[in-house]
């Protein structure tokens, strides 16, 4: 088919997940909206989890999930697909399998439609990939293109993956490099590679399906997915009072050339934002500062991190390198500490 | 001195345009409008040897950039 190739990103100054709100400033609104109690409401606003779970039967529970956000790269069709992998990541991140998903685009009423039609395509056939069925949606007009889903999911109550429930002794795995926030940016500016951009994009549409579909086969007690607030950040929504986690920053996998653009400061400001939220919940120990700044990048469609058993670890870290993108097993839960993570 | 005016840019362009100034320039007058950008432009500064003084009115940042 014909597609329109004309480039999207001269409506957004700040694509992906770096266009996220700060997570201190949401915690602030959100403590000052009304409380719902209803006791099947098994995962709320509480937790900072990556769904709402609703528990329908014994045997029966529905996750609810909304994600959308500007263009982080300039090719329509490529956009659509990432931004719906991104959305569908968080049924798998809490243990679902993917139902239903609607549609949410914002598009100016004056331009090109077959690029909004490129969008819902890239869009579309992800939500093909993941099993679900697209039915339906909403569009406004509006200055800047923005594109996401709205995701039902469904998952047996007693097999959700809350974000929360690490045990000490797991291991933690991360299932996509890092690095593709600095990379998008920069690569916009000129100032990243084709090679780098293309594994940033092949990152950022990649299903995290694949990688939980093998990932519940082991014994694993929690799971998040890693977006907006980087891989400290959410991290840091696994730790609770009951155990701190500490990271191995030499096992940490990234795109290569992220290091030299954070070795250049050619960081995102969301990045600069998830440091400044996380600075005295975190402790380095001997970490070079554009090492750090890689663990801070905002990832848009970011993998999965896991927390599994020690005793299965070996065996899920080495079936999961069967999949296209590499897994690292980053680090491990421990006795809590002084501050929620330490990365040495 | 030079002054360059990098309101209104999001990271790392603000960066980008200070860092093809800087080789260039004991002095460097720069115009911001972000907190995290006025961060990443001060560290980087410092890490050249350039001492940096920040001040700001209502939402403009200005950083006086001087060859330590």
């Amino acid at each position: 088919m014909d597609m329109d190739v004309r480039k999207l990103n001269k409506f957004t100054s700040c694509g992906g997940c770096t266009a996220k709100l700060p997570q201190g400033m949401l915690k602030d609104v959100i403590s000052k909206i009304p409380v719902f109690s209803d006791e099947n409401l098994l995962v709320g606003f509480d937790t900072s989890d990556d769904g709402a779970v609703y528990k329908l039967s014994d045997d029966l529970a529905i996750i609810q999930t909304l994600d959308f956000f500007p263009p982080m790269v300039d090719d329509p069709y490529l956009f659509g697909k990432i931004a719906a992998a991104n959305a569908l990541s968080d049924i798998y991140a809490m243990g679902g399998k993917v139902k239903l998903a609607l549609n949410i685009v914002c598009f100016p009423e004056e331009d090109d439609p077959a690029m909004l039609g490129a969008v819902l395509l890239g869009g579309g056939e992800k939500v093909m990939e993941a099993g679900g069925v697209l039915c339906g949606g909403h569009s406004i007009s509006d200055k800047e293109v923005k594109y996401g889903l709205s995701v039902t999911g469904v998952v047996h109550p007693d097999r959700i993956m809350y974000n929360n429930r690490c045990q000490i002794g797991d291991k933690i795995i991360l299932t996509k490099p890092l690095g593709v926030g600095m990379i998008t940016a920069a690569y916009r500016l000129g100032e990243a590679s084709q090679e780098s951009y293309n594994q940033a994009v092949r990152s950022m549409q990649t299903l995290n399906r694949y990688a939980f579909e093998i990932a519940e086969k082991y014994d694993i007690h929690s799971c998040t997915d890693v977006t907006g607030f980087g891989f400290l950040g959410h991290l840091n929504e696994m730790v609770t009072p009951r155990y701190s986690i500490a990271v191995d920053s030499a096992k940490v996998r990234y795109i290569p050339e992220a290091m030299r653009l954070a070795e250049s400061y050619l960081l995102t400001g969301g990045g600069q934002k998830n440091r400044n939220f996380l600075g005295n919940k975190v402790r380095f120990e001997g970490v070079p500062e554009p090492l750090q700044e890689i663990l801070f990048d905002p990832q848009t469609s970011g993998g999965l991190l896991i927390s599994v058993s020690e005793v299965d670890a070996p065996e899920l870290l080495k079936e999961l390198e069967s999949l296209e993108l590499t897994p690292c097993l980053v680090g491990e839960v421990r006795d809590p500490a002084d501050r929620n993570i330490v990365v040495y | 001195m030079i002054k360059i005016d990098a309101s209104g840019l999001s990271c790392p362009e603000p960066l980008m345009r200070l860092k093809a100034v800087i080789d260039q320039h004991n002095e460097i007058e720069l115009a911001l409008d972000s907190q995290t950008a006025v961060e990443t432009c001060k560290r980087f500064a410092e890490s050249k040897g350039f001492d940096v003084t920040v001040t700001s009115a209502d939402d403009l940042f200005t950083l006086l950039i001087k060859k330590a």
